[in-house]
């Protein structure tokens, strides 16, 4: 029985948490600056000198040293555990992120299928913590929620039905191989338009998983304090805002992973195959792949920033009306196509 | 039917422009105002601060009674008879040392009730000449008029006279002891 396989999961593992946190302390603030810059502001520019870098880190601090307050009438288990629910939902799913050629944490056959489940277990830990909040109005966020995101999933698996059927299986890393050799093989821009209107209508369809504007009515700032977050507060809190800022780079890199070419440069001649360098070919994936998240990223703040909030109506009359008629057309195209250039 | 296509073109349409007018605001300069590193100029006819001339302050404490925040801390004390303090501008002598006038500028709310209130119009708007501080107590500003050195020489005279005055109440409840007479 090898110990290798073990201990390279552990290191992945503990490599994924490292990056998360980061990610997400850089996150939070690029988020801050770019709203202000946005609004002709400044941001952050006190803590720690250069334009604010560690405020999150000053906010994470007051966070830890937060009073743990528990409503008395409050279901005592389910509340200490909804947080950990919904970062064990987006975290899982980091497990088939492809971050380079041998660089993921396990590259099984049905990993799309894989990535879509799990995420799909975040529902319940809301619904656990708008329940268990003993608050309506904790209520009424977390039901809008669960609809969104459980009417949601729907277009989003048919847009990834897409590139499936062009790659010819569910492997994360036989999606990412056919789109070798230079920006103009990846799925984006492939028996155009077909996978790139499955590329806009998984990439909105992603914003109202992670609960971004302009479908945040859970966590509706104006309408619902804080929706189904409302009685959490210091550490618990800080909980739900890592695991939202984890699943907004969950789904930036499964959209990476499938139709922008994943863990391969823009050109031929800017990569490092595996065969030459294991440990280059992991650096420079890596770095391919986090920079073209990371703009994936930008552009949700980018438009969290510019759109007003859907009302819950308009919400499900995007997603059953517009996305999934859409994106089942588009799935029976692309069938057609592929079947008679076979 | 056709109304489902126009709306869903208008919608895309829309959130172009609207992407592409925050763009162009990411690369605007900012108006925020970095205070206090930078600072919006001052005009030379701001009046921003309260500013008591002592040497023509009546002691009427009329500010004092006005002031809805009770910012005002005013201790006089009354001059002698031989002392010349110079004249109110209504004509009469002043006949109060103004040891103490202290203006908490932390609570002030600008309402102007004591500038009005004030009869010799010692109680004036000015420009303030201090720059921005760092700590309330540097906003506690006291505009008596007196050294040092005289207010001094004025308290001891007063705690004189009171503890004469004291000294003077006890004889008189103490009739059957003779009273000797008083150092004034």
């Amino acid at each position: 029985m090898s110990l290798a396989p073990l201990v390279f999961s552990l290191l992945f593992v503990a490599g994924v948490i490292g990056y998360i946190a980061v990610f997400a302390l850089l996150a939070i603030w690029l988020e801050r600056k770019v709203s202000a810059h946005m609004q002709d502001r400044l941001g952050p520019m006190e803590t720690g000198g250069w334009h604010g870098w560690s405020q999150t880190l000053a906010d994470l601090m007051k966070l830890l040293l937060k009073e743990d307050i528990i409503p008395t009438a409050a279901d005592n288990f389910l509340f200490r555990v909804a947080p950990y629910v919904v970062f064990v939902g987006s975290f899982a799913a980091w497990a088939v992120l492809p971050f380079a050629a041998n660089l993921i944490g396990t590259n099984i056959n049905i990993g799309v299928f894989y990535l879509v489940a799990v995420s799909s277990t975040v529902v319940i830990g809301i619904l656990m913590a708008g329940w268990a909040s003993n608050n309506k109005w904790a209520m009424y966020g977390a039901m809008r929620s669960a609809a969104q995101m459980v009417s949601y999933e729907i277009p989003i698996a048919l847009s990834l039905l897409v590139p499936i059927l062009l790659a010819g299986s569910l492997s994360m890393q036989d999606l990412v191989k056919i789109q070798a050799g230079g920006f103009w093989h990846w799925t984006v821009l492939r028996n155009f338009p077909f996978p790139f209107i499955a590329f806009v209508i998984y990439f909105w369809a992603s914003l109202a998983e992670v609960n971004r504007t302009p479908f945040d009515i859970p966590e509706a700032e104006s309408e619902l304090v804080a929706g189904y977050h409302v009685e959490y507060s210091g550490m618990r809190f800080a909980m739900f805002f890592l695991s939202e800022y984890a699943n907004m780079f969950l789904v930036s890199g499964v959209v990476t992973a499938v139709f922008l070419g994943g863990w391969h440069a823009p050109l031929p001649a800017l990569e490092i195959a595996a065969e030459t360098s294991a440990l280059g070919h992991a650096i420079t994936g890596a770095m391919w792949f986090s920079i073209k998240a990371i703009s994936l990223v930008l552009l949700q703040m980018w438009l969290r920033w510019t759109l007003p909030r859907l009302r819950v109506d308009q919400l499900m009359h995007i997603c059953w009306k517009v996305f999934l008629p859409f994106s089942f057309v588009n799935v029976l195209l692309v069938s057609l196509w592929a079947a008679l250039s076979r | 039917m056709a109304g489902y296509f126009t709306d869903l073109w208008i919608g895309v349409t829309t959130v172009l422009q609207g992407m592409w007018v925050t763009f162009v605001h990411l690369f605007q300069p900012r108006v925020t105002v970095q205070y206090p590193r930078e600072q919006v100029p001052m005009y030379s006819r701001t009046r921003a601060t309260l500013v008591n001339h002592a040497e023509i302050c009546g002691y009427c404490l009329s500010c004092k009674r006005v002031c809805p925040v009770n910012i005002f801390t005013i201790v006089g004390a009354r001059a002698e008879t031989g002392e010349d303090l110079g004249l109110l501008p209504d004509g009469k002598p002043k006949k109060m040392h103004i040891l103490e006038f202290k203006i908490d500028m932390s609570k002030c709310v600008y309402c102007g009730l004591c500038v009005d209130a004030c009869d010799t119009q010692s109680l004036r708007w000015e420009q303030p000449q201090e720059k921005p501080v760092f700590s309330r107590r540097e906003l506690l500003h006291d505009f008596s008029d007196m050294t040092e050195e005289a207010k001094r020489r004025v308290r001891e005279r007063e705690e004189a006279r009171k503890a004469a005055k004291a000294a003077a109440a006890k004889a008189a409840a103490a009739p059957s002891t003779p009273s000797s007479p008083s150092q004034s």
